[in-house]
């Protein structure tokens, strides 16, 4: 710290000039210790309680020599990034004292029956072929282009695109949809229904994979 | 413990969600109460508490009958939990412990550590004025510089110091940022610690101050302070560790996002501050290397010229091969003897 005695020896040097020049500096035997990130001194010297000051000065000096030494380090060690909007800023360090926390890490969501299939396979998000995991990704975004009416649509929800075949006049029945057909006739229903039926059965089928999911994966919270 | 909740609707699932932990925490709430009794000197400890760890905080002015958080933490971690605080300022006052403020940090909705701050009265003949009497023009969300002034701090032996320090330091940071202002460096926290005395438990100074800078000549300004709130002396009561392994659990830190953009392989930074990358070459191909070239050993003295000119590409294949065939024929007589 050649500065140190430089910036000490000043003081008394240019006494005589216009300007009196205040000490900025302070010298303590033991170095202080900083935490530029709290915005934190230590000051492992004792503590100097004399008996003919009382204590609030007492630790009024001791505290305004620990204040300098913070903001020579802040103002000297730091970046400093000044604008007009925002003012004259101090980019800080980060902190070296660490905390506990107040709660506990958070832990990953374990992977569904489905995501353990599909790595092993390599289905989906888990494939390796060049291009695979986008259209994954794609497939299951919230708008879909519709190309008759060119716009983007719910893929499902509100006016959702898995309705549609809910509502036409015509529905054909192909081969593999006959016997589907004949039965629902059995039951007295029709085969308009069907589409909107499996729908709904997909929804019942899903919350149960997701319920067994959860029980799986956290057996104590899932009741 | 809490039971555990079900959201019933999208709000509450929200709410439900911001609780769940999380990988990088806000600040910690403290929580501040009282027990059955609160002398007003005790009242101000809790009220600049209270101001100054605004708006990370909960208050309660109603009287906590029957809380003894050495004897029994259920009652403080429920009040805790349930106001989603992990920290908590609990002041209580008894003939054995008048004007006493505990400190305990919740981990994992349970009891971390726990101290205990008495209350001195002051030492120049002054009284501990009411909170309304007391200025301190503290802007919201002020982050204080803090100084821990006192060789007792940097005892690894002294409990009390060490949890203190970490207790004070967690109530009082407010919001952690990587920039700050210079207009926002305003106030400071001084905890001084008095060199401890045997057979006496350790005295701590809390004291407030304003930062008023003043030009110096230098390039740095000259601090001075003009002190600004209340003046509190501890004496520093009991106090109650962390389990280590809880302490060890407590202090993980996740991997931040972001937070160390991903070391390039092979390109390091030496002591001088130069780059420097190492590249990886390939095994050497040695078979094409240009050896020493002798006159003995030109194919054909003499009449090399001529014959190149005719079929110089085949006729050089031809002799290589042959050469290379050689030398692995050489080669493996050389193994076999």
């Amino acid at each position: 710290m050649s500065d140190t005695e430089m910036a000490n020896s000043v003081p008394t040097a240019a006494a005589g000039s216009k300007t009196e020049r205040l000490p900025i500096t302070v010298s303590k035997p033991t170095p202080y210790t900083f935490d530029l990130g709290h915005l934190l001194v230590n000051d492992p010297n004792p503590l100097e309680l004399p008996a003919d000051q009382t204590l609030n000065d007492s630790l009024k000096a001791t505290a305004r020599d620990g204040v300098q030494v913070l903001l020579n380090q802040l103002l000297t060690t730091c970046e400093i990034k000044t604008s007009v909007s925002d003012g004259v800023l101090l980019n800080l360090p980060a902190p070296n004292i660490h905390l506990p926390r107040h709660k506990p890490l958070p832990v990953p969501k374990a992977p569904t029956k489905w995501e353990l299939f599909a790595r092993k396979k390599g289905i989906g998000k888990f494939s390796q072929k060049p291009g695979a995991a986008g259209m994954d990704k794609e497939r299951r975004k919230k708008l879909v282009y519709d190309e008759a009416t060119g716009e983007w649509v719910p893929r499902w929800g509100y006016k959702g695109k898995n309705k549609e075949d809910e509502n036409q006049w015509l529905v054909e029945v192909d081969e593999k949809k006959w016997k589907k057909e004949a039965e629902a006739n059995a039951e007295g229903s029709n085969v308009r229904g069907m589409s909107r039926s499996e729908r709904k059965e997909r929804i019942k089928r899903n919350e149960r994979k997701q319920r067994s999911n959860e029980k799986r994966s956290n057996p104590a919270r899932a009741k | 413990m809490l039971r555990e909740v079900k959201a019933k609707n999208p709000r509450t699932a929200r709410i439900l969600k911001a609780r769940e932990p999380q990988l990088i925490e806000p600040p910690k709430k403290t929580l501040i109460f009282h027990g059955a009794k609160c002398p007003q000197p005790l009242d101000t400890v809790l009220k600049t508490f209270h101001a100054l760890t605004k708006p990370y905080n909960v208050l309660f002015h109603k009287k906590n009958e029957n809380l003894h958080p050495y004897e029994n933490s259920e009652s403080l971690e429920f009040l805790a939990n349930k106001n989603e605080c992990g920290l908590v300022a609990f002041g209580s006052h008894n003939k054995k412990r008048p004007n006493c403020v505990t400190l305990a940090r919740i981990y994992n909705s349970e009891l971390l550590d726990l101290v205990e701050l008495m209350l001195l009265p002051p030492r120049d003949g002054e009284t501990i004025p009411p909170f309304k009497e007391l200025v301190m023009d503290v802007g919201l969300g002020l982050r204080p510089m803090m100084l821990f002034s006192g060789s007792p701090w940097d005892d690894p032996t002294s409990t009390a110091h060490i949890i203190l320090k970490s207790a004070l330091l967690d109530m009082f940071k407010g919001e952690e940022t990587n920039q700050v202002d210079v207009e926002g460096l305003q106030y400071v926290m001084m905890v001084g610690a008095e060199e401890p005395q045997d057979g006496l438990s350790p005295v701590i100074h809390m004291r407030w101050y304003r930062v008023v800078t003043k030009r110096s000549g230098h390039k740095l300004p000259r601090v001075e302070l003009q002190e600004v709130g209340p003046k509190f002396d501890f004496k520093v009561g009991r106090t109650r560790q962390a389990a280590p392994e809880v302490q060890k659990e407590s202090m993980k830190q996740g991997k931040r996002p972001n937070e160390e953009a991903r070391t390039k392989k092979n390109v390091t930074m030496d002591s001088m501050g130069d780059k420097i990358g190492r590249v990886h070459l390939g095994k050497q191909d040695l078979s094409d290397l240009q050896t020493r070239k002798m006159k003995g050993l030109k194919r054909r003295a003499g009449m090399e010229s001529s014959d190149e000119e005719d079929e110089p590409s085949a006729d050089m294949m031809e002799v290589d091969e042959v050469s290379s065939d050689e030398e692995m024929e050489s080669h493996k007589k050389a193994r076999k003897n």
